[in-house]
């Protein structure tokens, strides 16, 4: 069923602009792109999370900010937080009751052939 | 009503049932920062739990994008509305956040919603609350990030979807399950007495022999986590995935694990765990526990809406880039602090927010062995310094679960898998 949004509704607060300064977007794709790179993700693989329609807030950023100052923002980001990866040592599940070490299980969060080049999950998700 | 303690509320409040508290509570922390509203949370649940005939409105988890979305629609405008309406201008906080753990956040001096429910619902009504309509239910996420129809055009997406107008505003994407509150006001409402918190590990669960459908439970539970199925005539919520925290899935081990929303989400924003509970209610001190540490020690992570009253026991670290009124409203007077502690992390801080999804077993205890600085950059003017600290993470059998350090360690394949890439 399809209802209109009812403008005198005072819940109805879709069509009504909120405040927000260009600051809180800056702040917003800043967010973004340090979470994202202390979690190891690229300068190109952050690129293509920004540029990705499907994630609306880090989208909404991009296209506020436009490529040349989301790429700032992205270079600033993976230089202070990206110059380290990590690497995870699980010691899994016991398999015939021996513990069988597995080492990083987690292999590069991005799916994405065209924004980097794959990682090797033996390699620690460095890249060679 | 019996009196008891809410140390969220830094205060006693009325209650309709004697304290009464579990060995251990199941609670959760959710990094809103990271939260990109994927939905691989929402869609794990949903196949778990939700996927039978008369449960198609119900999303036990969700992500809505407030401050205009939510899961049922305005759900916590409306119960905030009632409260205001009941007790106007004086839900005000007072003091300021300490130390002192039965106060970290200062006083709450408005009503909870056990306490405004004689302002203006009948005097059997045991808490404050309203039902929602089945449209406010049927529609998660409508008209949040997805385009709709032209207007008079039904049941077609716009063509050219990308032209529709784009308001310019703040937002953010809140996870949500239920809070297994220590103070339910489902269980509080529940005429049937049909709902009860389980002492070992404080999850709130409906018992379904019991419920009669009355749906006092929905109109009472302020952030409208349990949901009526028509077909059944009984209520229904969100269980914390239990088996899998009693280790009772075939893949854990014997071990507990965490739910199913928290194993699935890919922005690593999610952990959870069981935390030791104080006779009086209060987090037991178990400093080396991840959860108790992010709410009690760096106290980066604050509880949802604490003035309803409930005392949940899901935290929120705050975002960033929301104005500071919204998520005070939203999280209560911590949020200055915890903002600023969870921009500029120090060590450990940094080194506990690496334990987020390394795995899916519940940690217990962490340890960090301190290695030696990396580099240090500059980040917005502020200096910013690595370290090759190991973090271990530690399971209820007091078993090393996993290690993660920056530098590769070194790892020699047993000669039992040695060819079994």
């Amino acid at each position: 069923m399809f209802k209109d949004p009812d403008p005198t509704d005072p819940n109805m607060l879709v069509g009504v602009v909120l405040p927000a300064d260009a600051e809180a977007t800056r702040e917003m794709a800043y967010v973004f792109a340090e979470e994202f790179a202390r979690l190891g993700y690229t300068r190109e693989q952050l690129l293509w999370l920004f540029k990705n329609p499907f994630y609306g807030g880090a989208h909404g950023a991009y296209r506020a900010l436009g490529e040349k100052e989301t790429l700032s923002i992205i270079d600033e980001c993976v230089n202070a937080w990206g110059q380290a990866k990590f690497s995870i040592l699980d010691f899994g599940f016991s398999i015939d009751g021996q513990k069988d070490e597995i080492q990083n299980p987690h292999p590069s969060p991005i799916q994405n052939p065209k924004a980097a080049p794959q990682t090797k999950i033996q390699n620690g998700g460095r890249e060679e | 009503m019996a009196k008891v303690h809410n140390w969220q509320l830094g205060r006693e409040m009325a209650y309709p049932y004697e304290a009464a508290f579990p060995r251990r509570q199941f609670a959760f922390v959710f990094n809103i920062n990271r939260c990109i509203a994927c939905q691989s949370c929402t869609m794990a649940c949903k196949s778990t739990w939700t996927f039978s005939k008369g449960q198609e409105h119900m999303w036990w988890a969700n992500v809505e994008t407030k401050p205009y979305g939510g899961y049922p629609q305005f759900w916590d405008m409306k119960i905030l509305e009632l409260l205001e309406k009941a007790n106007p201008g004086n839900q005000n906080w007072t003091g300021k956040p300490s130390d002192d753990k039965r106060k970290p956040y200062g006083q709450f001096d408005g009503k909870t919603i056990f306490e405004a429910q004689n302002m203006l619902t009948p005097d059997s009504a045991r808490v404050l609350g309203y039902l929602p309509t089945d449209e406010e239910w049927n529609s998660p996420n409508i008209f949040e990030d997805n385009p709709v129809g032209k207007k008079g055009v039904r049941n077609q997406l716009d063509k050219e979807g990308a032209a529709l107008p784009e308001h310019k505003t703040w937002f953010f994407y809140l996870a949500r399950i239920c809070n297994h509150c220590s103070y339910p006001a489902c269980l509080a409402a529940c005429p049937r007495k049909a709902i009860y918190k389980r002492p070992e590990d404080g999850i709130v669960l409906i018992d379904q022999k019991e419920c009669r459908g009355y749906r006092k439970c929905v109109e009472a539970c302020p952030y409208k986590k349990t949901m009526y199925r028509g077909n059944t005539r009984v209520s229904e919520k969100c269980v914390a995935c239990y088996p899998r925290v009693e280790g009772k899935d075939p893949e854990s081990g014997g071990q507990p694990m965490e739910t199913r929303c928290m194993a699935a989400c890919i922005g690593q924003m999610r952990m959870q765990g069981l935390v030791k509970m104080n006779n009086d209610g209060t987090w037991a001190e178990d400093r080396y526990n991840p959860l108790y540490y992010m709410v009690h020690v760096a106290k980066v992570a604050l509880p949802l809406y604490p003035q309803f009253g409930t005392e949940p026991n899901g935290y929120y670290i705050p975002p960033r880039w929301v104005p500071r009124d919204y998520l005070k409203q939203m999280f209560g007077p911590g949020v200055d602090d915890a903002i600023e502690r969870y921009s500029y992390p120090d060590r450990e801080l940094l080194a506990v927010l690496q334990l987020f999804r390394r795995s899916n077993r519940i940690i217990f205890r962490y340890e960090i062995k301190e290695g030696p600085q990396i580099y240090e950059a500059t980040l917005r003017g502020r200096k910013i310094t690595m370290y090759n600290d190991t973090v271990i993470a530690y399971g209820q059998n007091g078993k090393e679960i996993f290690r993660t350090q920056i530098e590769e360690p070194v790892h020699v394949r047993p000669n039992k898998h040695a060819n079994s890439i």
